[in-house]
């Protein structure tokens, strides 16, 4: 501990100055209050990217967070370092000016300089600002003249004292002598020391104040460690390469008052001005950013609520003026208007309206658009078309959306078509706000397991062989079990951890955990402002072309009310979208999403759990509780949907519901009064408006209450309010005559669902998408099989098992042909009128899309392809390798003079390297050429070359060619599986398609076995686990031994025995949910 | 005519170790290379394959097999069987080519001519695998007419017999069942000839040439005709360093350096005069003396550039000598010489004139014998924050330009000590005040400083110093001196580094 307010550290850089700090500003902060700093200024690397979190921190521990960045300039010569001469050099840079913001101007100036620069670079860059700029955007700003990466640095060692003396004369031309103050730093270092001389030097000559700073690049000494790992990975070198690029000391942490005034006795003014620089700068705070969610445009005359109103009643007409709604139009009329009221109250209207144009924009351009989450409780949402879901129809909470106490933004998240359409919203909303006034919200990468060990191995120089296998080894299940920790994944790489430099090499994978690796965009949430919102927050460029980031992350941008929304991509709205334009064009049907019937052979297939490539209800256990659950009407599925959640499982809800569901157990409710609450669930709480309904019910509480209820036990941020909460809620029930137990047996309901349950609008906004996605399956298989393929990747299964679940449901699926596929794969129609699947071109891995859609312009433009040299002569960008590839599978069968594909092998290798201009014409390359001379390829080769070229055959299924003989072992199919009794001892074998390892499951594992009648299921004991990891992680075909479980028509074989079964060589990848 | 004989020794790392410890055989064996902590599993025998070893298999991971034994790997006893097995080799012909891969041993014989002395094929064979059975060494032997079929049915696991002989025109035939792996290919004529389905050399000699070099090039012609067991061979005999060797007995011990050199002189004047005649040069002259005491001092000398100088051998023998005198009486002198070709370099036409080598060896020698041995060279830096990161290297002829000196240029004159002196320094609030050498005790007027290095922190050479540039007055002679001492943290101890002029 230190003496305490003696000194503000104003120089720090945090770990978002991406491999130039080693520490999160909230371990800054957290330091500084252990030193008892009043205040402290985080100066990251070119922008604002810690400064939220740095500001939310110190919010917390009573530190003044002020904020400020390094920029570079790019109008000065290069940075310069002291040894020119040495081997090891730091990258070319800029020097970089450390600015601070001491009022909102110069806040907002600080932004626009930083976008500025960004944005003039053409990719993701770090960029540069010019003297000009600087002077543009210096009202508000504080300069100090900076340590090593400063100007002041540079100048003096590029032209000595001259040098130096001019450059600080041009900063206070920039920003006035009162707001520059020549930096000193002492990390005793000696040139450091000759550098300070002159800089007093310069301060005294030109009469400005000294200001001591420690150049904070690390909360703690021992963090030095990894500031030297960052510098390595920044330079590309390893520590024992790097010399002297590595910091000389570890003096560059945080230090205490004490401390820097012993460092700096002979200069106490230096460490006053620290003091006096603080409070200039305590009148800006991130929380005053000025931020305004933008206003929405209203037609001539009518205010925003006005024109909401407007909206929604056109609405309630449309949505509610059918024979089957029009009963419903008063409530929601009324609803419409209560919500409205709130909305208008909390001033939201904009913000709806922005959302309705979004999904306006989306009806116009032929783009499926449809809102998830707690929006859908709210019928203003849907009666302006965000959601699909009726709350009134179906009974939702408007309060757990939005309530008056909340003190947020709405949250509404939009679905769209993953892909092009997606692309084609955002670029509108760009287009709309402009690029200053929209971006997307950043994603911070941190270092991982895998990452870490990766970039720590280089820099301590170990081989890529020993990297390679033990980021090969850091496993991404869900489940962690005693012996997934990095430790043991070191030592089953088989690296001793006693060994000195291996116990380095762990111990720096282990603190290099969770710290900023880059900054990437988040997938779907965009931030819109009033103004410019580049004077809110700086913006980037994002890999991505035509993309733009601020520097904040979601969360962020939330803890500093910047309002976002968001446009996520889902790829099953993409197949959905398709499946609406194939089924007119093939099946000569128009199907309308939001008018699908119910349809019992629908449902008749959902209560067989013949689920694959469904949204949502695909995956093995959601299979598993299927037929259990055996739902026959929309609101079963809506169930479906939220149950196989780990809340729901932890929460133990599940089990009782499927007991009643079954009839094998009696449904019960706490409380007479609660039985409308429950009784659609069968008196289990399943659901979070379920909470707030019986918190209303049961202790009269408001339903904007009975939502903070929720946050504060879900969050428990409060345990102060979650108290009085609790008080409020036994006095209620006791006004209400409920008995003691059963209100103790309702709060501990309440608690434990309220961290695991699950928003009933969005199980029903996702089971919207379910249903129509097992309509499609059901009905229009074709269409939904190709709609799927093209829409890769995307789902709980590979497109191999998709092929082969189509075809055991009577699809017929051709394989790619030259002459006949197109880049996406199609439905064709036979003579018969029966439609199948042509595979896509697509599919061949290793073809370029230029090269695919190139076969196919040119067979439209002129015909098809009569030999493998016209086709190289048509396509000469076509390589080798391409042609080879369409070769090997089978996709030049076709062609009138090939006989086999080994034949078309032959052949594209002749015609894969041209002969030149003598003889590269028509007819001249082929004379002479004798037949080929290779062999057809065996049904085994054959399948080789199918998975290893396009991932999946359109043949059988590998497990049919070893049938006979597995049936003489008494091996059973999966079909066969389904025949026997529960208990049995059983042998089954099949292709691994699916792993998990569920974080609810205890350690145990599932696989998923697909042979040529369908898919089993197998249970793997964490035991057997540990004794066959490396076949149950990496095994292609497994024989599986154990006892069937055949209950309830859901089946699957507890293993006791596992063993790799020869089928075949081929490539099979599974999909493995680590 | 030509016939060649093939000795290949399979898992040749592995059968050294066995060489070297029969009582291993019935083991399950794992030769480990590689550096601490990343030693790994270089070769094994059949019996840790069967418990689950593999090649590659880091030493942690073989260590859980308790029976199974790690043994390093000896590159050394590698080389030496090898050589052991090319002087058994080269009792039947001077032709031996080294066709070995990188970790192996394939030596070709070319037995044509040595026929005519030894009779038959199969002799020199048996008898080569009977004396690569007396050094433990167990080796496929083939002969053939053709070079590469010779090689590659040695080289063949399938090899069921010891000795194996391809009668002329049996080429082809001998090699068809082998698998296409053991070609030379390139990953790309792998992968082609995998989706052909080509899977030994039968289907691939099957193949018609000339498609066959329209699709994979010329290249393919030349693995085609290895296929078939016709593709010619130009042979590169092994070149054995040649060494010739003079003695002499001395009727009483010699004691005196000046007494050896002198008969010294006598060995080597008759060994330059025999490495004239073979019109090559010295490179190195080995001295192997037989001492009184029964024991043997051997010295080398090696110039810079081979030469037949007398004159400059004698002298970098006499400093080396006075450098390393024998520990006893000499008794028996023998001086080998080494051969060498001569290199020519061709200088820079405007660089400076070079003092010639030998007179550089001799200067360099005379300072080596002043100075000692491995302090005298060409320093280069290592970039580091150690105050002794310096490596010292030989002098060499540099051909690049030095760069030109940094602008920063260092104002003040700075004499590192090394090794740095210790002293006693007393220090009043973490401030040296006074200092302690062994000339003389001072008092310290200015100090500046700490300044704080450490690095190398990942390493055990970890190192933590504070340095202090001081002024110090000497108390009774008054006489200042300015210098750099230093905190060494691990010692604890403080030391006079340097002495700035």
């Amino acid at each position: 501990m230190a003496d305490s307010t003696g000194y503000v550290e104003l120089h720090a850089a945090s770990a978002f100055s991406f491999l130039e700090g080693a520490s999160l500003p909230e371990s800054l902060i957290e330091r500084a209050a252990e030193l008892q700093m009043p205040a402290m200024a985080l100066l990251d690397r070119n922008g604002f990217y810690g400064s939220a979190r740095f500001h939310t921190a110190g919010k917390k521990q009573g530190i003044k967070a002020h904020i400020g960045a390094e920029v570079s300039i790019g109008d000065l010569e290069q940075r310069e370092h002291a040894y020119s001469w040495l081997p090891n050099q730091f990258l070319q840079e800029q020097p970089r000016l450390s600015l601070y913001c001491e009022s909102r101007e110069g806040y907002q100036n600080l932004c626009q300089l930083i976008t500025n620069y960004k944005l003039r670079e053409p990719t993701k860059g770090e960029g540069k600002a010019s003297l000009v700029e600087l002077e543009q955007y210096a009202n508000g700003l504080i300069c100090l003249t900076g340590g090593d990466e400063g100007p002041l640095a540079s100048a003096l060692l590029r032209g000595g004292q001259e040098a130096g003396r001019a450059c600080v004369a041009k900063l206070v031309s920039i920003y006035g002598s009162r707001n520059v103050y020549v930096e000193i730093q002492r990390h005793h270092l000696r040139d450091q020391e000759w550098r300070n001389q002159a800089c007093l030097q310069i301060a005294a000559a030109l009469h400005l104040p000294v200001v001591a700073t420690n150049g904070v690049r690390y909360a703690n000494e021992a963090e030095r460690e990894l500031l030297d790992v960052f510098t390595t990975i920044r330079c590309k070198t390893s520590l024992d390469k790097a010399g002297q690029l590595l910091s000389m000391n570890h003096c560059r942490c945080l230090q205490s008052a004490g401390r820097m005034a012993g460092l700096f006795a002979d200069l106490p003014n230096a460490l006053g001005n620290t003091l006096e620089i603080s409070s200039r700068l305590n009148g800006f705070e991130l929380d005053s950013l000025g931020y305004e969610f933008p206003t929405y445009s209203t037609p001539a005359g009518s205010s925003m609520d006005e024109y909401l109103r407007h909206c929604v009643s056109i609405g309630i007409e449309k949505r509610y003026s059918g024979a089957m709604k029009s009963s419903l139009k008063a409530q929601a009329k009324a609803q419409a208007e209560k919500e409205l009221l709130l909305i208008f109250r909390l001033g939201f209207s904009g913000y709806f309206l922005i959302v309705q144009d979004i999904v306006q924009y989306c009806q116009r351009n032929n783009i499926l658009i449809q809102g998830r989450g707690s929006a859908a409780n709210s019928v203003v949402c849907y009666v302006l078309e965000i959601t699909a879901v009726d709350p009134i129809a179906m009974d939702l909470l408007f309060e757990r959306f939005l309530s008056e106490n909340r003190g947020e933004w709405p949250d509404i998240d939009l679905d769209l078509p993953s892909g092009d359409k997606r692309e084609q919203v955002i670029q509108y909303v760009y287009e709309k706000y402009g690029e200053n006034g929209a971006a997307m919200t950043a994603n911070v990468i941190t270092y991982r397991g895998r990452s870490a060990a990766r970039e720590v191995g280089k820099s301590l120089g170990f081989n890529e062989e020993t990297i390679g296998k033990l980021s090969g080894l850091v496993g991404h299940w869900e489940w962690k079990g005693p012996t997934d920790t990095i430790a043991d994944h070191f030592q089953q790489a088989g690296l001793d951890i006693h060994h000195p430099r291996i116990a380095k090499y762990l111990e720096l994978t282990l603190r290099m955990q969770d710290l900023p690796r880059h900054l990437g965009q988040h997938s779907g949430g965009m931030v819109i402002c009033k103004g410019l919102l580049s004077r809110v927050v700086p913006i980037e460029r994002a890999s991505m072309a035509g993309r733009t980031v601020v520097q904040w992350d979601k969360e962020d941008c939330a803890d500093l009310g910047l309002v976002k929304v968001d446009l996520l991509g889902l790829g099953m709205m993409a197949v959905l979208k398709d499946c609406l334009e194939l089924v007119p064009a093939h099946y000569g049907v128009t199907e309308d999403l939001a008018q699908l019937p119910e349809d019992a052979k629908v449902y008749d297939t959902l209560q067989k759990a013949d689920t694959v490539g469904m949204f949502q209800v695909e995956s093995r256990a959601q299979m598993a509780s299927l037929p259990r659950n055996c739902p026959k009407r929309f609101y079963d599925l809506v169930v479906q949907v939220a149950i196989i959640r780990p809340g729901p499982i932890v929460g133990k809800m599940m089990h009782p519901y499927m007991r009643r569901r079954q009839g094998k157990e009696k449904v019960t409710y706490p409380h007479p009064s609660l039985e409308p609450v429950l009784e659609r669930t069968l008196g289990v709480p399943l659901f979070q408006e379920q909470l707030l309904r019986i918190a209303m019910i049961a202790a009269n509480f408001t339903g904007a209450e009975a939502e903070e209820l929720r946050r504060a036990v879900g969050m428990r941020r409060s345990m102060a309010r979650m108290k009085e909460l609790e008080v409020k809620l036994r006095r209620g029930m006791t006004q209400n005559q409920i008995e003691t137990p059963v209100q103790e047996q309702i709060i501990q309901s309440i608690s434990s669902f309220a961290l695991y349950g699950f928003p009933e609008s969005h199980a029903a906004s996702f089971a919207l998408l379910a249903y129509a996605s097992a309509y499609f399956k059901v009905h229009y298989l074709a269409a939904f099989t190709c709609a799927i393929l093209n829409n890769q990747p995307m789902g709980f299964y590979m497109p191999a098992v998709l092929v082969k679940d189509a075809q055991r449901h009577g699809l017929h699926v051709h394989p790619i042909c030259i002459q006949r596929s197109r880049w996406e794969c199609r439905i064709e129609r036979a003579v018969d009128g029966t439609l199948s699947l042509r595979l896509g071109l697509m599919y061949a891995r290793g073809l370029r899309q230029s090269a695919g859609e190139g076969i196919v312009a040119s067979r439209q433009q002129f015909g098809a392809y009569r030999d493998i040299d016209e086709l190289v002569r048509r396509l000469p960008s076509l390589s080798r390798k391409e042609l080879a590839q369409l070769a090997r599978i089978g996709a030049l069968n076709s062609i009138a003079t090939v006989a086999h594909r080994r034949d078309a092998l032959w052949q594209v290798e002749a015609a894969g390297r041209p002969a030149g201009a003598l003889l590269d014409r028509e007819g001249v390359s082929a004379d002479g050429e004798e037949p080929s001379p290779l062999q057809q390829m065996t049904t085994e080769e054959r399948l080789v070359a199918d998975y290893g070229g396009t991932g999946l055959t359109t043949g059988r299924h590998p497990m049919h060619y070893r049938r006979a003989a597995l049936r003489h072992e008494n091996i059973l199919s999966a079909q066969e599986l389904r025949e026997r009794l529960d208990g049995q001892p059983v042998r089954t074998a099949g292709c691994v398609i699916a792993r998990q390892r569920p974080g609810t499951a205890s350690g145990f594992v599932f696989l998923s076995l697909e042979d040529e009648t369908g898919i089993a299921n197998v249970i793997v004991h964490p035991d057997l686990f540990e004794k066959q990891r490396v076949l149950v992680t990496q095994g292609k075909f497994l024989l599986v031994e154990g006892t069937l479980q055949n209950q309830d028509l859901v089946v699957h074989v507890k293993a006791t025995h596992l063993a790799p079964l020869a089928v075949s060589q081929i490539e099979v990848r599974s999909h493995d949910f680590h | 005519m030509t016939l060649y004989l093939c000795v290949h020794i399979h898992n040749y790392v592995l059968a050294t170790v066995l060489a070297r410890h029969p009582e291993y055989q019935d083991n399950s064996i794992a030769v480990m290379d590689g550096i601490a902590p990343l030693e790994k599993v270089a070769a094994l025998n059949a019996q840790a394959a069967v418990k689950g070893i593999y090649s590659g298999m880091s030493k942690v991971e073989a260590s859980r097999f308790p029976e199974l034994l790690c043994i390093p790997r000896s590159t050394a006893d590698e080389t030496f069987l090898k050589n052991k097995v090319l002087q058994f080799a080269l009792r039947f012909t001077p032709l031996v080519e080294d066709a070995s891969h990188a970790d192996g041993c394939t030596l070709v014989l070319d037995i044509a001519a040595s026929l005519t002395i030894f009779g038959d094929a199969e002799v020199i064979g048996r008898q080569l695998l009977s004396d690569l059975m007396s050094i433990r060494l167990k080796a496929n032997i083939s002969v053939s007419k053709d070079f590469h079929t010779a090689v590659l049915t040695a080289q063949s696991r399938s090899a069921e017999r010891a000795y194996r002989f391809i009668p002329g025109g049996m080429e082809r035939k001998s090699l068809e069942l082998l698998p296409i792996s053991m070609l030379p290919l390139t990953e790309d004529q792998s992968s082609i000839l995998a989706t052909w389905g080509i899977r030994t050399f039968k289907e691939f000699a099957a193949l018609p040439l000339t498609d066959l070099i329209a699709r994979l090039g010329q290249p393919a012609k030349i693995l085609y005709h290895l296929a078939r067991g016709n593709q010619s061979h130009n042979f590169v005999p092994v070149v054995m360093p040649s060494a010739m060797t003079e003695k002499f007995d001395c009727d009483a011990p010699v004691d005196s350096v000046d007494s050896l050199v002198f008969l010294i002189s006598a060995l080597l004047r008759k060994l330059v005069e025999r490495v004239q005649a073979a019109l090559v040069l010295l490179a190195s002259v080995s001295i192997s003396f037989g001492l009184e005491s029964q024991q043997s001092h051997s010295r080398t000398i090696r110039p810079s550039l081979p030469t037949n100088d007398t004159k400059i051998f004698l002298k970098l023998i006499h400093l080396d000598l006075m450098a390393h005198p024998p520990r006893a009486g000499v008794m028996t002198i023998s001086i080998t010489g080494h051969t060498g070709s001569s290199r020519e370099v061709q200088l820079d036409l405007y660089s400076p004139q070079l003092p010639a080598a030998g007179s550089l060896d001799i200067t360099l020698a005379r300072i080596d014998a002043i100075v000692g041995e491995g302090h005298a060279g060409t320093p280069q830096l290592i970039d580091g924050h150690s105050q002794d990161a310096f490596l010292l290297t030989r002098f060499s002829i540099s051909g690049h330009t030095p760069a030109p000196l940094c602008r920063h240029t260092v104002r003040v004159g700075y004499r590192r000590l090394r090794p740095a002196y210790r002293i006693r320094v007393q220090v009043k609030d973490d401030i040296p005040t006074r200092l302690r050498t062994n000339t003389g005790a001072y008092c310290i007027e200015l100090a500046y400083g700490p300044w704080i290095v450490s690095y190398q922190w990942w390493s055990p050479e970890i190192e933590e110093r504070e340095d202090w540039d001081i002024s110090a007055r000497e108390i009774n002679t008054n006489d200042v001196m300015h210098c750099c001492i230093s905190l060494r943290r691990s010692q604890r101890c403080w030391y006079l580094d340097g002495i700035y002029d």
